[in-house]
């Protein structure tokens, strides 16, 4: 009798299973019909909306993979072994001169990104390291920041520097990213250095520091606004403010980022060299720049456009443009200082966070 | 003639049932350990590219005290979860044993679902319980059992709620399919001889049931050595155990020889461990290895 | 006799109790997924709007589809490979036999990113492309060695007297397997599949690893969605997951009740004869 019962549970998953997955497979051919392409787009959740990837779809009649990334460097190691899954590639900016040195990248081809002048003119000015001319890269939202943001109303003391986490007033209050690279350049930064410095001594100096503030870390992880939300923490040393500010409005009065400690990270559209749909790709980016996506993306998201704010003022809601993160990220953009992982840094950065994060 | 036609027909028959097995062994586990012997002994190009270049430095590299201490740390979460899971999953596996066949297919069931709608979400809503304006906060404070909030997050406690959850169900079903063989005869018998409860738990019962209970160990402890996940999300992070040390080689760090060198080496202490428990008397015959 | 009762009373307040703690992080999850805040830390407010968006995200499902599919087929040929060994391997001492039945432990022992570097290394080596039928082969290798664990302790103290007598008084070897050997072991196989099945559902390392370009599983979008914050939007779908499974239960449990209502009354109607 049991044996049936299980049987019986699991003829009934295998067809649920098969339905759906088997079913959905095949619903490729069906779709697409016409063109019968297919584009593989590789990329961080909240840089594409649903609709985005739709309207696209319809307008050239192909298909769109969407995969969501959760670490580049995983992207990276595999397509250095060869890997060529994807077309469109999302890359951080400290992350473009890797991919651009290892000739992973295509040049876009800018007579096909025909709405180029939709996108914010200061944010095209200059490219990430390694690709400052843009050759390779568009960025695909306003500029990110990864800083210290505090919560004005229960922070015990004002911060005004990377330094002032380690004031031990903020014991177990602050949130920290455990992402290697902007911990260092937070600190090299703070001690006055470059923050892709790979020299020893600066980097020692900075994991001083980093030993000092690891005290009053309560939690080290990706996603800040959990414990910022719930007032787990008061402080955060990381990268997602600007979703912290779009989650919710009333966080606009309760949360601020205090500039002098903020690194750019902004995220770029690029495509791989492998890639047989260059043309495909590039229209694929091109179209991220029409009002439609680019609405679409506000509507889902929020965050800063990368397209002129007039373009999509009439179809988001009236007090979008009244975020708080609008203005400041414009005003630290023109001196915001950008970071790129260089080889030798990661490296010794990778034995530093090591011996900090193991409790030496 | 018939009995050597026998044992022919019983080799081929085993065979057979060997076959599968041993094919998958050697394709997807033996080939794979090999290569990673192998890469273990590269050199890492720039930007991670591996060179093919034998060295020796990956091992080297182990005797940085460093390593000791993130080893360490992974174990002692790891003995700390399997004691406490194991110990408190064989009176439900026994609970499960205990009842009708139908009710114990439900609850085995009703066991798993949880994992089954995705560990990682039902890890997540730890968070929203756990946090400091969580539920179980929120709740003791409107009932003014408590003043401030408990620290239920970021901490040990909540490492070893969030490992017991995710390890019990693996804990249960290997005891539970043991106790269930156990001949209820054989307990009356001991009653019978005049023993009382506790005395034939521990002579009889937990004898007989040990393949399960040391299945259960070996599929809690090892697999617990390696994983991060709760630690990562429910513990702060603020330890780096072993799980997240490798995986940063084969990401962050993009260094996969020493990565495949700290596996090794990882296979080789847990390796160790069982064969130290084997020559105290310990029978791996109980699972047949 | 009295001790006897109190004892099982604890007995059942206890499980009572641990199934409590296993289904309040469900309960959590389920009623936030009714929650506004895209952030899903806090509660902000109620809404359905995450359910009528799953009802139209056609990728959401694809994703669960691929999902099952790749956990059913990993739990059958684990299931069968890992019992036929266990039981193939069980009287075996030769010394190929223990290379076999030791490295059985391997993937256990060695951490699942480990495992997903080596394989994807051979796999792009030998020019296989990644895809549905790699991960189906690397979750399997993950999953065997819980079933092989789990059938062994099974059949580790079975009585080989049985099988014995059934192959004397006659029965062929295939008959003695099906009607002799494996009902015997069969919690065994049955807590190894649902072990397997399990894992497989939640794997996350071994299969992004594998995955080729149009091949998301739900644990790969769950665990990209984490860097952002776990939308409701996810809750909800494993709230529905959750539901129908509840709701198989639930329909298997009414349907044996009214079985067993049924065969009472017409053993009553026997007897009445």
């Amino acid at each position: 009798m049991k044996r049936k019962i299980i049987a019986g549970f699991m003829v009934a998953v295998l067809a649920a299973g098969c339905i759906t997955g088997c079913g959905s497979s095949s619903g490729d051919g069906t779709e697409s019909a016409s063109a019968g392409d297919t584009l593989n787009v590789l990329t961080w959740e909240g840089d594409v909306a649903d609709d985005q990837i739709s309207g696209f779809e319809k307008e050239y009649g192909v298909k769109v993979n969407v995969t969501y990334v959760e670490d580049t460097n995983t992207i990276l190691a595999k397509m250095l072994q060869g890997s060529n899954e994807y077309d469109v590639i999302d890359v951080e900016s400290a992350y473009v001169k890797s991919f651009v040195d290892a000739d992973l990248l295509a040049p876009l081809d800018y007579d096909a990104i025909t709405n180029y002048d939709n996108i914010e003119p200061s944010y095209v000015e200059k490219g990430p390291i390694g690709d400052e001319d843009l050759k390779y890269s568009l960025p695909i939202s306003g500029p990110l920041y990864t800083g210290v943001v505090v919560n004005k109303e229960t922070c015990p003391i004002e911060i005004t520097s990377f330094k002032d986490l380690a004031d031990p007033a903020l014991e177990g209050q602050l949130w920290c990213t455990n992402a290697t690279i902007s911990l260092y350049a937070g600190a090299l930064k703070a001690l006055g250095y470059s923050p892709n410095s790979s020299d020893e001594n600066e980097l020692n100096e900075a994991q001083e520091l980093l030993q000092k503030i690891k005290p009053n870390v309560k939690a080290f992880g990706a996603s800040s606004i959990s414990s910022l939300e719930t007032g787990d923490c008061s402080v955060a040393y990381t990268y997602d403010y600007n979703m912290l500010m779009c989650d919710d409005k009333e966080n606009w009065d309760k949360f601020e980022i205090i500039p002098d400690t903020t690194l750019g990270y902004t995220q770029y559209w690029t495509i791989a060299a492998s890639s047989k749909k260059q043309k495909l790709a590039n229209e694929f980016i091109n179209y991220a720049y029409t009002e439609d996506a680019a609405a679409a993306i506000a509507n889902e998201w929020g965050g800063v456009p990368a397209v002129k704010q007039d373009l999509i003022k009439d179809d988001v809601d009236s007090d979008y443009f009244d975020n708080p993160i609008m203005q400041q990220f414009a005003d630290m953009w023109p001196d915001h200082e950008d970071l790129a992982a260089s080889d030798e840094q990661t490296a010794a950065m990778d034995t530093l966070y090591n011996e900090l994060m193991s409790g030496q | 003639m018939k009995k050597s036609e026998k044992s022919k027909r019983a080799k081929l028959a085993n065979l057979i049932m060997q076959a599968p097995l041993a094919v998958w062994m050697i394709a997807f586990v033996l080939a794979p350990f090999a290569l990673l012997a192998f890469m273990s002994f590269m050199t890492k190009g720039p930007l991670g590219i591996i060179q093919y270049k034998p060295t020796i430095a990956n091992y080297k590299e182990m005797f940085n005290p460093v390593y000791a201490t993130v080893i360490k740390q992974s174990l002692v979460v790891a003995v700390w979860t399997t004691i406490l899971t194991v110990l408190m999953g064989y009176p439900l596996a026994s609970f499960i044993a205990k009842v009708k066949a139908k009710t114990s297919s439900l609850l085995t069931v009703l066991l798993m679902l949880p994992l089954w709608v995705s560990g990682l979400v039902v890890l997540y809503s730890f968070v929203i319980l756990l946090n400091s304006s969580g539920v179980i906060n929120s709740f003791l404070m409107s009932i003014h059992l408590i003043k401030e909030p408990l620290e239920l997050l970021y901490n040990n406690f909540a490492i070893i709620v969030g490992m017991i959850y995710m390890f019990l169900p693996f804990a249960v079903l290997p005891m539970y399919s043991s106790i269930e063989k156990l001949d209820p005869g054989l307990i009356e018998a001991s009653k019978d001889l005049g023993a009382g409860p506790v005395k034939t738990f521990f002579k009889v019962t937990l004898p007989l049931t040990s393949p399960g209970i040391f299945a259960a160990v070996i599929l809690t402890f090892i697999p617990c050595i390696g994983y991060y996940m709760v630690t990562d999300m429910l513990g702060g992070g603020t330890s780096l155990m072993i799980g997240n040390l490798i995986y940063r080689q084969f990401t962050v760090s993009r260094d996969w020889p020493f990565g495949a060198a700290l596996s090794m080496v990882l296979a080789l202490i847990i390796f160790l461990m069982v064969f130290i428990y084997t020559k105290l008397g310990g029978d791996l015959d109980d699972l047949g290895a | 006799m009295k001790k006897k009762t109190l004892v099982n009373k604890i007995h059942k307040i206890y499980v009572i109790l641990l199934f409590l703690f296993f289904y309040a992080p469900v309960a959590v999850m389920v009623v936030f997924s009714f929650n506004t805040s895209k952030a899903n830390v806090v509660w902000q407010g109620f809404t359905t709007k995450w359910y009528s968006k799953l009802m139209g995200d056609s990728e959401l499902w694809k994703i669960f589809g691929t999902t099952i599919l790749i956990a059913v087929l990993t739990t059958v040929f684990a299931t069968l490979i890992g019992t036929m060994g266990a039981i193939g391997y069980k009287k075996s001492k030769s010394r190929f036999a223990k290379l076999i039945t030791n490295s059985v432990y391997f993937p256990i022992v060695i951490p699942e990113i480990v495992l997903a570097v080596a394989m994807f290394m051979i796999f792009n080596t030998a020019g296989i492309s990644l895809g549905v039928p790699i991960i189906v082969i690397g979750n399997t290798t993950i999953c065997l060695p819980y079933v092989y664990i789990t059938v062994k302790s099974r059949l580790v103290g079975m009585d080989p007297s049985i099988e014995e007598a059934s192959l004397d008084l006659g029965a062929d070897r295939v008959y003695t397997l099906f009607h002799v050997t494996i009902p015997q072991i069969m919690p065994g196989i049955i807590s190894g599949a649902f072990m397997a099945f399990s894992l497989s559902l939640d794997e996350l390392i071994v299969t992004s690893f594998l995955a080729d370009a149009g091949t998301t599983t739900l644990p790969m979008k769950v665990y990209s969605m984490m860097k952002k914050g776990v939308s409701p939007e996810i809750n909800a779908l494993t709230t529905i997951i959750f539901a129908v499974s509840i709701l198989g239960v639930a329909a298997y449990l009414i349907f044996d009740a009214v079985k067993t209502h049924q065969d009472a009354k017409a053993k009553h109607k026997l007897v009445d004869l």
